[in-house]
């Protein structure tokens, strides 16, 4: 018997470093919106030094959104590049002290303990630095290049910024040696965080697998490069004018930049979608797609934030267009996609073997739909209602769809877990 | 002699006919797990020769796209469905991406299964 050479990718005995991290992601993102729900009175109120916010804000960052990234990064990056991962052991190497890090600087959050804050942040910068070293030496093996590896590029400069800023701000917790400038700095780190990182990878990541799961004759072209380029600058713009303490107008000059990106990124999707072979989109990429129009949200409710008078700006608002972001954009598309990327992983360990000699299970089989609807129900109504809520600002309402979110979460991660069982 | 097949599906062959229909029915029972359609009907097999002399079995296949998450399952499947066939000495599948797939390769039972209207 002749076999056929290996076109991938990974070594079949790294699907543990992977789910490991998607694992801490789920229980992450269950803690999340328990403390959201919990804290929400006081964070409506104030979030600036403020340990629910600090919490519910890291959970979602640290514990979350990078953690997928991550892990869907040691398996996908080598996937699109066709190569294999640089190194497995650090990989490991990164786990380990990523695990390690992240209660620490929660907990230290919780109580503003500087020193216990400072050695956890280490930590995940420590742990963040192994992972850019390996992603960065894997896309140097590429065999072939795609437009999404340009983006995965810039994303992973801006995680250095975000955590080395993260360390600042976490010695300033105790020294206040940032001053006035303190402000400025959390607005580039949150800036870098949710623009450069999370929002680059995923409209990188969606380039390619959204025309793969969706069949689509469209592929993206021209404007990806349009986004690309749109997308930084307007980053940088908000950053340069956030760090000099320019005005809400270069501010606003800045979002409009980046805004247009975004704008051609929405409609590329939106070429995609309407060009799909497959009419029926599973729960996953329903909620992927839903993602696409609260980004376009956020963009909406940014604008008016910034176009307000002053005192518009109300600490409840803020929360809204943060939580917005980071609930109904980011966390939407990655929710959606564990839906497939939980469920590759686990039948290419078990059954991708057995594929050929016998029957085995397709991976929407895998996936337990009703509890995967309703948990996309609650957690795009539950957004909705918190985002309303506080903007309107009613807080019962937003104490409702907070509810709303943290029962969808664990609706999410038990259907995470029925996957493993599977 | 060897015996070439365009990749069109097929019913099943009788045992020890190693045909050009026989290796494609016997590709038809490797299916995308993501998509639910075997790889027969989704257009991904591009070229079948058999020998019956010798009983070996080639393969050119492709994947929806370069960088698949499958390119490291679907042509091992591929083999094993082949390996399985009566009559097969040794079956060899290349991934080829020349030409590249689109969605227009998709048979009429392909797309029927992908719910288009």
């Amino acid at each position: 018997m002749v076999l056929a050479p290996p076109v991938a990718i990974g070594s079949s005995n790294a699907f543990a470093l992977p789910l490991s991290f998607l694992l801490f992601g789920v229980v992450h993102f269950v803690g999340l919106n328990l403390v959201f729900a919990l804290g929400l009175s006081a964070i409506s109120l104030s979030w600036f030094r403020q340990p629910w916010a600090l919490v519910s804000t890291h959970l979602f960052t640290l514990g979350y959104v990078s953690a997928i990234i991550m892990g869907a990064g040691y398996q996908l990056v080598p996937v699109i590049l066709e190569t294999r991962l640089w190194s497995l052991k650090l990989g490991y190497w990164h786990l380990a002290l990523y695990a390690a890090g992240v209660p620490i600087l929660l907990a230290s959050f919780w109580r503003l303990s500087s020193p216990w804050l400072v050695a956890g942040g280490t930590l995940v910068a420590v742990a963040v630095a192994l992972f850019l070293v390996n992603m960065a030496a894997t896309m140097r093996k590429a065999r072939h290049w795609h437009h999404s590896a340009t983006f995965l590029i810039c994303s992973l400069v801006y995680p250095a910024a975000v955590v080395t800023l993260g360390l600042a701000l976490a010695v300033n917790l105790r020294t206040g040696y940032l001053g006035a400038s303190t402000r400025g700095h959390l607005v580039i780190h949150a800036l870098f965080g949710f623009g450069g990182w999370f929002t680059l990878t995923i409209m990188g990541v969606a380039y390619r697998l959204v025309p793969l799961f969706t069949l689509s004759h469209h592929q993206p072209g021209a404007r990806t490069w349009a986004t690309l380029a749109l997308t930084n600058a307007g980053i940088l713009a908000m950053a340069t004018a956030a760090g000099f303490g320019a005005g809400q107008r270069w501010l606003a000059a800045g979002l409009a930049v980046a805004g247009a990106g975004v704008a051609a990124f929405l409609l590329e999707m939106h070429q995609v979608l309407r060009k799909r072979v497959r009419k029926d989109l599973e729960p996953g990429m329903q909620l992927t797609r839903t993602a696409f129009a609260f980004l376009a949200v956020t963009l909406a409710l940014l604008a008016i934030y910034l176009a307000a008078p002053a005192d518009f700006a109300t600490p409840a608002r803020t929360v809204g267009l943060v939580y917005v972001a980071a609930m109904g954009w980011v966390a939407l598309v990655v929710t959606g996609q564990m839906y497939k990327i939980v469920p590759f992983l686990v039948w290419t360990w078990r059954y991708a073997p057995r594929a050929g000699k016998e029957s085995v299970p397709l991976l929407r089989d895998m996936v337990d739909p009703r509890v995967a609807r309703w948990a996309g129900w609650l957690l795009v109504g539950g957004t909705a209602l918190v985002v309303a809520g506080l903007w309107l600002p009613w807080l019962p309402l937003a104490a409702t769809g907070a509810l709303a979110n943290a029962l969808g979460a664990l609706l999410f991660a038990w259907n995470m877990a029925d996957i493993l069982r599977r | 002699m060897t015996n070439r097949a365009q990749a069109r599906p097929t019913s099943p062959a009788p045992a020890g006919d190693l045909t050009g229909e026989s290796v494609l029915a016997a590709l038809q029972q490797v299916v995308d797990p993501e998509l639910g359609i075997d790889i027969v009907n989704l257009g991904l097999v591009y070229r079948v020769a058999t020998n019956p002399q010798t009983g070996a079995v080639e393969v050119d296949m492709t994947l929806t796209t370069p960088g698949c998450p499958l390119s490291g399952s679907l042509p091992a499947a591929a083999e094993r469905a082949l390996s399985m066939l009566p009559g097969v000495r040794s079956a060899r599948v290349n991934l080829v991406w020349e030409p590249l797939w689109d969605p227009s390769r998709i048979t009429p039972q392909g797309r029927a299964r992908l719910g288009r209207r």
